[in-house]
């Protein structure tokens, strides 16, 4: 818990050095891979404490939800359909439920 | 805590790449972003079509301009009076704008009073000539396409009023009484289509309240120039530029 947190911090303390940049057009999938991304790391933590942790599925989701997110996002673009309000809704509603989870063990622990 | 070091590593290197990410997309200058619908770019292009025609039309412009430009400088060249382009210049620009006289094709309408007899319970003021038909009779004209246009000897501009008198009409601030003589000079077939078509007012003037309505078409007319001089009080010109 409190190691994913620090791993955040020191995450966005070295992108603010890293001379990464990209087109402002690009943004959109790049914030919805963000909100997939999240969503590993909350399902993660919660997997540790629920000790059913797998790495594999763990790496794939990570990655393959956030390449997921971007391309439902690029295809909404060109349909013109906000497609990645589907990712937004599935991902958001995920982030809640494991916080959800994440505090009842914090909780029950005490 | 029986998670295993590995486990918490692997989460701690996601959490590293998603600050990163987070970190990136914040750099990001974000103002100003929006999602673009179809109907937008649809409309910015239309815009830009217009602008486009625009450009042209102003392009165009430009060329006749520096015609102009080398027409004069030709006539300075050729040791000629640039007072007798310019002269020509300014009697072409008093033909534009009424004040010459001028001649061609077009009709002649006279429209007076019904002489027909008024019964019981008919209203007088439908058998006369009002300053409304006239002014009508004078804009199916214009839609017609008709180039110059007199009521009763007075030229009609774009400052001409048509005004009711009482009996009578004024016209360029002279007053006139029936018969009022409309004369036009355009393609007299059109014109005359205009006047005396089914369903055109003149047409409706002629049948429903029987005024006096006679149409000749001629192929030589003469519609004097406009004779007041127009002083404006209050319209200055846009300066260039500005």
């Amino acid at each position: 818990m409190i190691f994913a947190l620090i791993g955040i911090l020191i995450g966005v303390i070295i992108g603010f050095f890293l001379p990464i940049t990209y087109a402002t057009s690009y943004s959109l999938y790049i914030s919805v891979a963000i909100l997939a991304c999240m969503d590993s790391v909350f399902g993660g933590i919660r997997a540790t404490l629920d000790d059913v942790f797998d790495a594999r599925i763990f790496i794939s989701g990570f990655f393959g939800n956030a390449i997921l997110a971007a391309f439902l996002a690029y295809i909404g673009d060109k349909l013109a359909v906000p497609l990645y309000y589907a990712a937004i809704f599935a991902f958001g509603v995920r982030l809640f439920q494991n916080f959800a989870i994440i505090r009842r063990h914090i909780f029950s622990r005490d | 805590m029986k998670t295993k070091l590995s486990y918490k590593i692997i989460i701690f290197v996601m959490a590293i790449l998603l600050g990163v990410l987070l970190s990136s997309q914040m750099k990001q200058d974000l103002e100003g972003y929006s999602q673009v619908s179809l109907k937008s770019v649809q409309m910015v292009k239309n815009e830009i079509e217009n602008y486009k025609s625009q450009i042209s039309d102003l392009n165009k412009m430009i060329e006749k301009k520096e015609e102009e430009v080398n027409m004069y400088e030709n006539t300075l060249n050729d040791n000629g009076n640039i007072s007798d382009v310019l002269k020509e210049e300014i009697e072409h620009m008093k033909f534009l704008a009424g004040y010459k006289d001028v001649q061609g094709p077009g009709i002649i309408l006279t429209i007076s009073d019904s002489v027909k007899e008024i019964n019981y319970g008919e209203n007088i003021n439908q058998f006369l000539v009002h300053d409304m038909d006239v002014q009508r009779l004078v804009n199916d004209l214009k839609i017609a396409g008709a180039e110059a246009i007199s009521v009763s000897g007075q030229r009609v501009l774009s400052s001409s009023e048509i005004e009711c008198n009482g009996p009578t009409i004024k016209i360029n601030d002279r007053t006139y009484a029936i018969p009022f003589v409309i004369k036009a000079i355009g393609d007299p077939k059109v014109l005359n289509a205009a006047i005396n078509a089914p369903g055109t007012y003149g047409y409706q003037l002629k049948e429903v309240y029987e005024l006096e309505l006679n149409t000749t078409v001629s192929d030589f007319l003469l519609i004097p120039k406009y004779k007041e001089d127009i002083d404006f009080e209050f319209v200055k010109p846009l300066e260039e530029g500005e």
